[in-house]
């Protein structure tokens, strides 16, 4: 198991290096540069002035001495300020990641209860109608796209549910109702696209497990056929659908981005379009690192994870 | 009798249960008949609706997609503009239409190029191995690590706003998919003896991957050029909902959707019909692609 928790974590050295490389490279390659950008058509600035400017920024050194600057700002935990606002940046991410969070979390809960027993449910009754009827809604959820989705429940909601119409965020802490009420549907609406992907998941890993032998002995035993499918068919296949699911934390963070805009939650998603629109480079340089390397530890725990669980892993 | 049932246990056997009379077999054959044709007619329907809408799109659409009617601000659906107008008194139909050709373009173009360098990628890394194959699969490895749509935004800072570009922006995030997809069925197909056979007999590496690795390996890979159709759809209405898309007043699903949201309460015409488009569009590429995976690739893979 050492061994391969450290190959793991070489491997994903260089992945964070060339992930830290793309997120740097982006941003300085768009057309005309930071302090550009920010002075607009401004016409009352001198020469001086914007050599100055230039120098603050430090764009005035070679792009690789830049991108050292940074990435060793980066290990010092160090991720710059934003060119708005003049916050850390580390700040303005600390609060959006615990939204995002938050929403990720909850559509990760609403998607694994509707969809699991779903897909056992269709397994169980394999190539049945409601099989099939589940294997279109299934991809029907994949195809709907969240921000429409998203903008057809808030018109739903103001037709029909005037009084919960608002959707001004409220932290958790503030008021874990009023919270909750208003992550609910931007919840609903990312954990549809995941509930599809969980149910064809749960389905095709329960087949594989239907017809084994030692679910054969439970059955022979006398054991009742939900006690069968509970704790012996469901327990072996959730683990690879629990895994799938832990990898799918890139896809999850990709649709927080859109249901955040969709709502108008303060979370990762808004921070870096926002940035985008406000040419806050700097800003969204540092996001889009921290997200990225996000996905590569999550993916790297899950993997170790598993390996810890399945030992056959390790050794293939 | 069920013991000898499951003695035999294949699924047919599971599936059909001794003591069946021939016409409830038949029956059950021709559900099963219907049922796997089921999700692949409905899908070439949807795909055929959503491809002619775009093709045919600017022989039949009623208005020209950016000619202002002064007279006709807002108007609800029916009459002259049968999906309703918007608050530029522009006809909605034919703002769709041209929103499904820039969806199709972005769609067949960036895949189309991800493809072809993908599998590229994945042929000449898997078959060559070595320093090359180590050195492209790191990148793609870091390529991946990024969330598709935050690749796409970032990607889109640094490029313009013409269709192209955002077909580039999201050609990039996959190749990563076809080279490593490609790259693991041209390992296995390297192991076969015939490719050993080939390279004995004194055939060129440009031959023997042509004219045998290739053919041999690529299948799995067609097969996700449906979904990646669909998911490549869905990025860009994504991107153009952001603001980050295509540049108005090229119309886009996307945008359309953004434009439409300020009226949805008093005019809900605005949001349904775009995002109606663009879900047909996306099922039906999605349907077909996942009977295509069953048909060509019954171990299913994932994702």
């Amino acid at each position: 198991m050492r061994t391969y928790i450290i190959s793991r974590l070489l491997l994903a050295v260089p992945t964070l290096f060339g992930v830290s490389v793309v997120a740097f490279l982006t941003i300085h390659l768009i057309p005309g540069n930071i302090v550009e950008v920010m002075l607009g058509t401004r016409t009352d600035v001198t020469p001086q002035q914007v050599a100055e400017l230039n120098r603050l920024y430090g764009i005035d050194t070679p792009l690789w001495r830049q991108y050292l600057l940074w990435a060793g700002n980066i290990l010092h935990a160090d991720l710059g300020f934003s060119l708005r606002t003049g916050l850390p940046v580390v700040t303005l991410l600390g609060s959006a990641l615990g939204v995002t969070a938050e929403l990720t979390v909850l559509a990760v809960l609403i998607a694994l209860l509707v969809a699991v027993p779903a897909g056992v449910w269709t397994a169980v009754r394999r190539n049945g109608p409601g099989d099939v009827a589940a294997r279109l809604l299934g991809l029907l959820g994949l195809s709907i796209p969240a921000f429409w989705l998203g903008t057809l429940l808030i018109l739903a909601v103001s037709i029909y549910l005037p009084w919960l119409s608002s959707f001004s965020f409220v932290p958790f802490l503030q008021s874990p109702a009023r919270n909750l009420e208003t992550m609910i549907l931007p919840a609903c609406t990312l954990g549809l696209g995941l509930a599809s992907i969980i149910l064809r998941l749960t389905r095709s890993a329960m087949l594989e497990v239907l017809h084994k032998d030692y679910l054969r002995t439970a059955r022979a035993k006398g054991l009742r056929g939900s006690r069968v499918l509970a704790k012996h068919a469901l327990r072996n296949a959730l683990l690879p659908v629990i895994t799938i699911v832990g990898l799918q934390i890139g896809y999850l963070l990709g649709g927080a981005v859109i249901i955040e805009n969709v709502f108008t939650l303060p979370g990762v998603g808004r921070l870096v379009v926002q940035a985008i629109e406000q040419r806050d480079y700097p800003l969204v340089q540092s996001v889009v690192f921290v997200v990225a390397a996000l996905v590569i530890v999550v993916n790297l725990l899950v993997d170790l994870c598993y390996a810890w669980v399945d030992p056959r892993i390790r050794y293939s | 009798m069920h013991g000898l049932i499951h003695e035999s246990a294949t699924l047919e056997a599971l599936e059909t249960p001794a003591g069946t009379s021939g016409a409830s077999r038949l029956r059950r054959l021709s559900w099963r008949v219907l049922r796997a044709n089921l999700i692949t007619i409905a899908g070439v329907a949807l795909l055929l609706l959503f491809i002619m809408a775009g093709v045919v799109g600017p022989i039949v659409e009623p208005h020209p997609p950016d000619t202002l009617y002064p007279t006709a601000i807002l108007q609800a659906p029916g009459g002259a503009f049968p999906f309703g107008t918007d608050d530029l008194g522009r006809d909605l139909l034919s703002r769709i239409l041209s929103g499904i050709r820039v969806s199709l373009a972005v769609g067949f173009g960036s895949i189309a190029a991800s493809l072809l360098v993908g599998a590229a990628l994945g042929l000449l890394g898997g078959y060559f191995g070595g320093a090359f194959d180590a050195l492209v699969m790191r990148v793609m490895d870091v390529l991946v690590a990024f969330p598709a749509l935050l690749l796409a935004i970032a990607l889109m800072t640094m490029l313009g706003g013409s269709v192209a570009d955002v077909a580039l922006a999201i050609a990039i995030i996959y190749v990563p998919i076809f080279a490593r997809i490609t790259r693991s069925s041209v390992l296995a197909v390297c192991g076969e003896q015939y490719v050993e056979a080939v390279r004995a007999v004194g055939a060129s590496h440009a031959r023997t991957l042509l004219r045998h690795v290739l053919p041999n390996s690529i299948s799995a890979t067609i097969i996700q050029t449906s979904l990646a159709i669909s998911d490549a759809i869905l990025i860009e209405a994504a991107l153009s909902y952001l603001g980050l898309g295509v540049t108005p007043p090229t119309p886009s699903l996307g945008a359309l959707l953004t434009e439409g949201q300020g009226f949805m309460t008093t005019q809900p015409w605005m949001v349904i019909f775009p995002g109606l488009a663009l879900t047909v569009g996306v099922f039906g590429f999605n349907l077909v692609g996942d009977s295509l995976r069953d048909r060509l690739d019954p171990h299913g893979r994932e994702g």
